[in-house]
């Protein structure tokens, strides 16, 4: 298991190495530099000065060496500074982070719970008006793009019911309250895929489970249907449900890329969509740096937590 | 976008310029007194009012000498340091008198003053801290408080404020909202007691409302075709009036603005006073349009690229209309949205392109708006326009300072603009604030400035 851990954390070095020299590529290979947003359009300047600009961020020298000096600075800790705001990245992110990962797991706890549950009842179930109606509601979720769900969203809790403001985003430490109220919706709408895939997996899974020999046989010694749920079926069913739920909530880290946006939170979802407007490149590329790290190891944690569940996959490794 | 411009409102709240834009589009005095300006139109003596920085120490005249020398030192390399482009030199010959020399008589002068660039900022503050990108010490009517990046600044009255009677508010909490419909929504949902930037087509929605108040109308800004004027076929006259017949500027507001615009073949709105006043546009001639194609040798059409703004919806509307509107006299134009920063690059720097649709907006003086790209050679000059007739009266147009005749130099311009057609003018854009109808005292200034709000109260 140890082994297994330690290797996972080594292929990350060429992945990320990997990750961060196709972004810088690509960032690049947009027209346009933070120079260009930071003048303007309408700004009555010389092509010295513009040359000037652009020499006080670094931006003319060769793009290798932006990258070499991009890369030495990360090793050290240092994830560079926005030429927008001239804060230092690992500050900005200590601000944004936490925004992100409380609406992930927000999501995630919205996205996994209703869904694990409604789809283990629809299973059992099989065939009433429960399960048909989560099998609509499944089909919703999955056609549903999350930003028409988030301005569905808005346009009723916001503009008709004046419940839940569309804006405005307080830290849940200052004010709890305030900061569920403006988190629900947004997590809300990121969950919704999410729940809806898992369900539908729950449901299939606990189905086969429930037609395996080895439940038949337990149904046979008269256990009882809880007994034979918890113990037999659910146990079978978790390994296929983790393995959907691990996927998916590391994806919802790319979710919040829109969905921040339209609720305006400071997380880094917003952020890298700034830094690419802007054209900031160390925000791009450091930012981008961070996300496929945390993505990285939350599908190693999904794998340690297979292991857990499956001792035949703790063995093989 | 709405973050730049937030924090261009943040600026005025904080921060004193020496003058302001009134919303009639006059300029007057702010933290200058007085000015006196000499008869050769070089020197411009400013008094100043006894105002004193958020620190507690008064601004003296040495403050705006330290702050425009900053502004136009090259090692600074302010993107803005243009604004003060025809200072040649300022002094402070005692605490509250400023002495500011230019090297040529410029009219626009006092405007560009009124500019974001030019606001008075604390020698101490600068030094302690390298820039003012983390702090913010004014003399202005609001103290900053505090910011958290994307979602809000908040500001407290300045109780020791140089102005009688303003600020009237406690304070001001500014959300940053980044989507359009959710500033509607927060207005809406009273989530916040004001919103700038209405979306066009939430106007009918807001006006609805009878808890919602609007202001605003026109805005300072031109949107256009522009023709790059060194490719080819856009080189030839004939080719562009063709463009010109062509379109149907009321199907563009209809469809793109959903109807909030004035259409213009000009640079000015009708009551501005550099203008050519209001005017008779001519209906789209599509035989005529077709005729002039084939003078030019193009009587099938040709193919061509059309670019435009992709982050601004209602810009990226107008290309795809006018690209409509080009098809029925035979031009295909490929549609090519950019976002801002490939757009700056694209059309601005490189000029790489064949028609794009964009705007200029903001300014004040005539002058900014006409020289910056008419003028042979500047670098907002992105069509390549080069007449030496145009240069000759852009120098004039800021040589004289009798409003009468700067006007008539201007609408000289705009009259061989007319005819050289370097772009087709679209309309002029309406800009809205809204605001809960307790919010009281608000003015809209045309620049999209809210410096009114120090005279706004809550009546409830």
């Amino acid at each position: 298991m140890g082994a297994f851990i330690i290797r996972r954390l080594l292929l990350l070095i060429p992945l990320l190495l990997g990750v961060s020299i196709v972004v810088f590529a690509m960032i690049h290979a947009i027209p346009g530099d933070p120079t260009v947003i930071l003048i303007g359009t309408d700004q009555q300047i010389t092509d010295e000065q513009r040359e000037a600009i652009r020499q006080q961020y670094g931006l003319d020298q060769p793009l290798p060496v932006q990258y070499g000096k991009w890369v030495g600075r990360v090793l050290q800790g240092d994830l560079g500074t926005s030429v927008r705001t001239r804060r230092a990245l690992t500050y900005e992110l200590q601000l944004r982070l936490p925004v992100t990962i409380e609406l992930t797991l927000l999501a995630a706890i919205f996205g996994t719970i209703p869904a694990v549950a409604v789809g283990v009842l629809a299973a059992v179930r099989r065939n009433s008006r429960l399960d048909y109606g989560a099998t609509v509601a499944t089909l919703i979720g999955i056609s549903v793009p999350n930003f028409l769900l988030a301005t569905l969203l808005v346009l009723l809790f916001s503009v008709k019911l004046k419940w839940l403001p569309p804006i405005g985003f307080v830290p849940f430490r200052d004010d709890p309250i305030q900061n569920l109220k403006v988190m629900i919706m947004p997590a809300i709408s990121l969950a919704l895929p999410l729940a809806a895939i898992l369900m539908r997996n729950t449901r299939s899974a606990v189905l086969e489970a429930m037609a395996s020999d080895h439940v038949r046989v337990a149904r046979a010694k008269g256990l009882s249907q809880r007994a034979v749920l918890g113990r037999h079926v659910l146990r079978n069913a978790s390994i296929p449900i983790i393995t959907v739920a691990g996927i998916q909530i590391a994806t919802l880290l790319g979710g919040t890329v829109i969905i921040e946006r339209i609720f305006s939170l400071p997380g880094i979802g917003s952020y890298i969509v700034d830094g690419i407007n802007n054209r900031d490149y160390a925000v791009v590329t450091s930012v981008t740096l961070v996300m496929s790290t945390i993505f990285v190891l939350v599908s190693l944690l999904v794998d340690i937590l297979y292991a857990v569940m499956d001792p035949r996959l703790r063995r093989g490794t | 976008m709405q973050s730049l411009t937030a924090t261009w409102h943040v600026v005025e709240h904080i921060y004193n310029r020496l003058t302001k834009v009134n919303p009639d589009l006059s300029v007057d005095l702010e933290l200058a007194e007085s000015v006196d300006i000499s008869e050769d139109g070089l020197t411009y003596t400013f008094k100043l009012h006894p105002a004193t920085f958020h620190n507690g120490r008064a601004l003296v005249a040495g403050d705006v000498v330290f702050s425009f020398n900053r502004l136009v030192a090259p090692e600074t390399a302010a993107p803005a340091a243009a604004d003060l482009a025809s200072m040649a030199s300022v002094e402070a010959t005692d605490d509250s008198t400023v002495v500011i020399t230019l090297n040529q008589p410029d009219a626009s002068f006092l405007t560009m003053l009124s500019n974001q660039s030019c606001i008075i900022i604390p020698q101490e503050v600068v030094e302690e801290n390298g820039d003012l990108s983390q702090v913010a010490v004014g003399s202005g009517p609001f103290k900053f408080v505090e910011y958290v990046p994307n979602t809000h600044i908040k500001l407290e009255k300045n109780a020791d404020y140089w102005e009688a009677n303003v600020p009237l508010l406690d304070g001001l909490e500014l959300l940053i909202a980044s989507e359009d419909n959710s500033r509607t929504a927060a207005l809406i949902s009273g989530t916040v007691d004001f919103i700038e930037y209405v979306p066009s087509q939430d106007i009918p929605i807001l006006e609805a409302d009878e808890s919602i108040v609007l202001a605003g109308n026109t805005i300072q800004q031109i949107r256009m075709i522009g023709f790059n004027l060194d490719r080819e076929p856009f080189n030839i006259l004939e080719v562009r009036q063709a463009v010109a017949m062509a379109v149907d500027r009321d199907q563009i507001i209809e469809n793109a603005l959903s109807g909030i615009g004035t259409p213009t073949d000009t640079l000015f709105a009708a009551d501005f006073w550099a203008g050519l006043g209001e005017r008779e546009i001519a209906p789209p001639d599509i035989e005529g349009a077709r005729a002039l194609l084939a003078e030019a040798g193009y009587s099938d059409g040709f193919d061509t690229t059309l670019t435009g703004w992709a982050e601004y919806g209602y810009l990226a509307d107008s290309a795809i209309v006018v690209q409509e509107q080009l098809k029925q006299i035979g031009i295909n134009a490929e549609l090519n949205l950019l976002d801002s920063g490939s757009m700056g690059q694209v059309v601005y720097i490189d000029k790489d392109f064949d028609m794009t649709v964009t705007g200029d907006s903001g300014f004040v003086d005539p002058n900014g708006l006409i020289s910056n790209n008419f003028r042979t050679g500047e670098g907002g000059n992105f069509v390549n326009y080069s007449n030496p007739e145009v240069d000759e009266l852009i120098a004039q147009g800021i040589a004289v300072t009798d409003q009468a005749e700067r006007a008539a130099i201007y609408q000289q311009i705009a009259e061989i603009l007319l005819v050289d057609l370097p772009w087709v003018s679209l309309y002029i854009g309406q800009q809205y604030e809204a605001m809960k109808n307790f919010v009281q005292g608000y003015e809209h200034i045309p620049t999209g400035s809210n410096i009114s709000v120090r005279q706004v109260w809550l009546d409830t």
